[in-house]
Formats: C-alpha cells, structure tokens, sequence
C-alpha cells in the first residue's frame, strides 16, 4: 500500500493518455486532477487513464477522480479507464463513475475509438 | 417481470449494497491509514473531507472551523469550492442559534435557515448538504458537500451517513484541539520549570557568595585574634576584568576600594607574578617608593599573602603591621 505513486502521460494526437503506478490516494489522484486540468485548458478532453499498475484506489483517490470526469464532462470531453483490476471495475461502478466514464480492457482500444 | 427476474433483482441490489458497504468499510480502514501516515492537522482534515466525498460519491466539499474567541467562521480546507479562502464573522444570536439546537445535524443546504450569508457565498457551488460540526452543546464548525455526478442530489441513506460521518469527525476535530492545547500547556509549563530552574541556580550561586563572604570574613576574623593585627584585607581576582575586588577587611576599610585594576599596583602585579607570599617594609625593600594607591591600600609595612588553588592565582590576604 505505501508503494511510491509516479505518474506518466502523453498526447497522442487529440488523446491524453495518463499512466498511473503505484497506490491512487490523495496525492496520486491531485496529481491526475492537475495534467487532465492543465490540458483541459488547452483543450485536449479526451483522456485515457491507464490503472494497470494502480491496482489499489483508495476513496480519497476516488474522490478526486469524481472531480476530473465532472470537469472533463463541462469541458465536453470524454474519459476512460483502462486496465481496470475487477475490485477497481467493482468500486467504479458501484460509485456510478462507469456512467460517465467508459471502461476499456485494452488502453489501445480506448484511444483508437478516440482518435477514430 | 416474473419472479425469477424480480428475485434477480433484489440479489443484484442486495449485492450492490454489500459491495457498497464493504467500500465504505475500506475507507474507514484507509481514512485510519492517511490520520496515521500524515501528521499536520491540515492534511488530516483534507484526508477527512476526501473520505467523505469518495464514500458519497461527491466531487466538492469544504470544512470550516468556529474560532470561539474571535467568533469567527473560516474554511479550513476544501476541494473544488469557489473560494479557497473565506471568512466570516459569526453573529452572537447565530451561534447561541446553533449550539442550542437539539435536534438534526445535518440538513439540505438549500432548506437550512443559519449560516445564510455563508450558504450565499458558495451559491455557485450548488451545495447539497451542510452538517453542523458540534460536540455536546459546542460548535466546532460545520461542513458542506455537493451534490454527486450530473447535480444528482444525495438519498436519505447518504444524508444520514453523512451525519454519522459527521458526528465522528466532530470528536476527531475537537480531540486535535483539546490536544492542541494541552501541547501548548505543556510548552508554557517546560518554559516556566525552566525559569524556575534558573532562579534555582541563581540563588544557590547568591548563596554560594554569601558562604565565601562568610568563610573570608571568619578567616580574618580569626587571624586578628591569633595576632596582634588590626587592619588587614582579602581580595580576589577576577581574570575577565582583570581586577580585584575586596571580600573582606579588617580595621577601618572606609577609604579603601572596592576594586583594584592589576594594572594600577605593583604589589598585585608583583604577588600575581610571584604566587609568593610577599613582605614588604618602606625603605628596607623594593620598589623603594610605593604608588600612591598602594601605600593607601596596603600601608608602609605589610605581608601579602597569595591565595591558590592548584597553582591557580585567585586572590590574596593583605595583613599590615600595627603602627
């Protein structure tokens, strides 16, 4: 649980594509919240966030995601998680963020619907 | 919908709830974690009002805290509130409003009558609920959420979790303060011991002195009786000044010193650099002509007698002979 969290991202295209490792608490997800808003700005709303190597979310981290789908959802864009473990899956959807944000096995799928 | 397909449904539900429990278990059990790992009461607050929005779903919440002895209200930390920082001065009709209230603690923002002028302030905000933050009949502050997903308002069930949530924030809140305070007492207490213990040392030092004052003056006292000396003097040295005071005399000592520099009589330079005991008598010893001061201080015929310690100079006995 107290794995260092470190964080990757790309634009690929018109796509942001954001690679999470390690446990998504508060200061992981902060930092999610601040590359989607800074390219939010620049107007790039499609963004793909990879968990395959975040298989723990704490409510915290939750929390903070809740806020990136509603900015990202004004903004109109679209999100989506990708490499989702079945526990994270679970929690999404139970916390009704899967109504908002589509779930892909494979990040390549996600951003080849985006780009197409 | 046939019965097979409604007893489906109330499993999905079911399950939904179980799952739904089992995460706000979980986030109890993380909440303990965050209050654990971080240590700033700032960052506990924030891992608080997190725990809150994620169990609920809610994207933007704030906490403020009730500063009894300003009667002011100011938010403490928030996330994706309009304002960052507010402050609001709470009037006294206000918060006797608040504290006697009995009854519920946490209410749909857009029904509850207090806190009006803040409610306004975050208008923008859309807020959903707001829960007083008490603990007995003392306010402690209250905090705001918004609504979850797409505006949609919390259930019943949410609001009343809220509340439990709520309640137990409250004591965590009031147990940091109550601590907060006994930590302040407690340096105010380690500043007061050690003032104590420099007044303590202080007058074991005046102490101290008064002994030497004593010994000095009982061994003059004693030298007199066992001679037929009648004027006599101690000094000692002080090496920072370079001077020496005078502890103790006998005979008439009105026109003496209180100090003598070393610079300013032969006779202690000559004692200081000898650490011999030294006799002097005009005319049969060297220097054949005393200063001024020294014959004043030390007479025309006189013993000086170094005080050592280790062979360390720290003073001298002057004894003059009789006229």
């Amino acid at each position: 649980m107290s794995e260092e969290f470190s964080l990757s991202h790309q634009v690929d295209g018109p796509v942001l594509i954001i690679r999470t490792k390690g446990y998504l608490n508060d200061l992981g997800a902060e930092q999610v919240d601040e590359i989607c808003s800074e390219h939010l700005e620049k107007s790039v709303n499609k963004i793909v966030i990879n968990l395959e190597q975040s298989p723990l979310i704490n409510s915290i981290g939750i929390s903070i995601l809740i806020g990136v789908i509603e900015a990202i959802e004004e903004s109109g864009g679209a999100l989506a998680f990708t490499n989702l473990t079945p526990t994270n899956r679970k929690t999404f959807e139970m916390m009704g963020l899967l109504q908002f944000a589509e779930p892909f096995d494979k990040e390549e799928e996600a951003v080849a619907k985006y780009k197409g | 919908m046939s019965e097979s397909e409604q007893t489906s449904s109330i499993e999905q539900k079911m399950q939904q709830q179980v799952l739904r429990y089992e995460y706000v278990l979980e986030a109890l059990s993380d909440i303990g974690d965050e209050l654990c790992r971080v240590s700033s009461f700032d960052a506990q607050l924030k891992s608080l009002l997190h725990l809150l929005l994620g169990t609920l779903g809610v994207r933007k919440g704030g906490i403020f805290l009730f500063d009894n002895y300003n009667k002011r209200v100011s938010l403490r930390c928030s996330w994706k509130l309009v304002h960052k920082n507010f402050e609001y001065d709470l009037p006294h009709d206000e918060i006797a409003g608040l504290e006697a209230d009995s009854g519920d603690i946490t209410y749909r923002a857009a029904e509850y009558n207090h806190l009006r002028g803040i409610l306004e302030a975050f208008a923008e905000d859309n807020l959903d609920c707001i829960s007083i933050l008490k603990v007995r009949e003392k306010l402690i502050g209250f905090l705001v959420v918004g609504h979850k997903l797409k505006e949609i308002p919390l259930t019943e069930k949410e609001v009343s979790f809220l509340k439990t949530l709520s309640r137990n924030i409250s004591v965590a809140i009031n147990n940091f303060l109550l601590l907060s305070e006994l930590r302040e007492a407690n340096v105010r207490l380690d500043e007061k011991i050690q003032e104590v213990s420099i007044l303590y040392q202080a007058s074991q030092m005046i102490s101290s002195e008064l002994q030497l004052q004593a010994l000095l003056d009982m061994a003059m006292s004693a030298i007199s009786e066992i001679t037929d000396i009648e004027r006599g003097t101690t000094w000692l040295y002080e090496e920072e000044h370079r001077q020496f005071n005078l502890m103790s005399h006998l005979g008439d000592a009105s026109k003496l010193p209180e100090n003598l520099a070393l610079e300013d009589s032969e006779i202690l330079q000559i004692v200081a650099e000898r650490k011999d005991t030294f006799e002097y008598e005009k005319g049969k010893s060297q220097p054949a002509e005393l200063k001024r001061l020294d014959e004043k201080v030390f007479g025309e015929a006189f013993v000086v007698v170094p005080i050592l310690n280790q062979g360390e100079f720290l003073g001298l006995l002057h004894l003059c002979a009789t006229a």
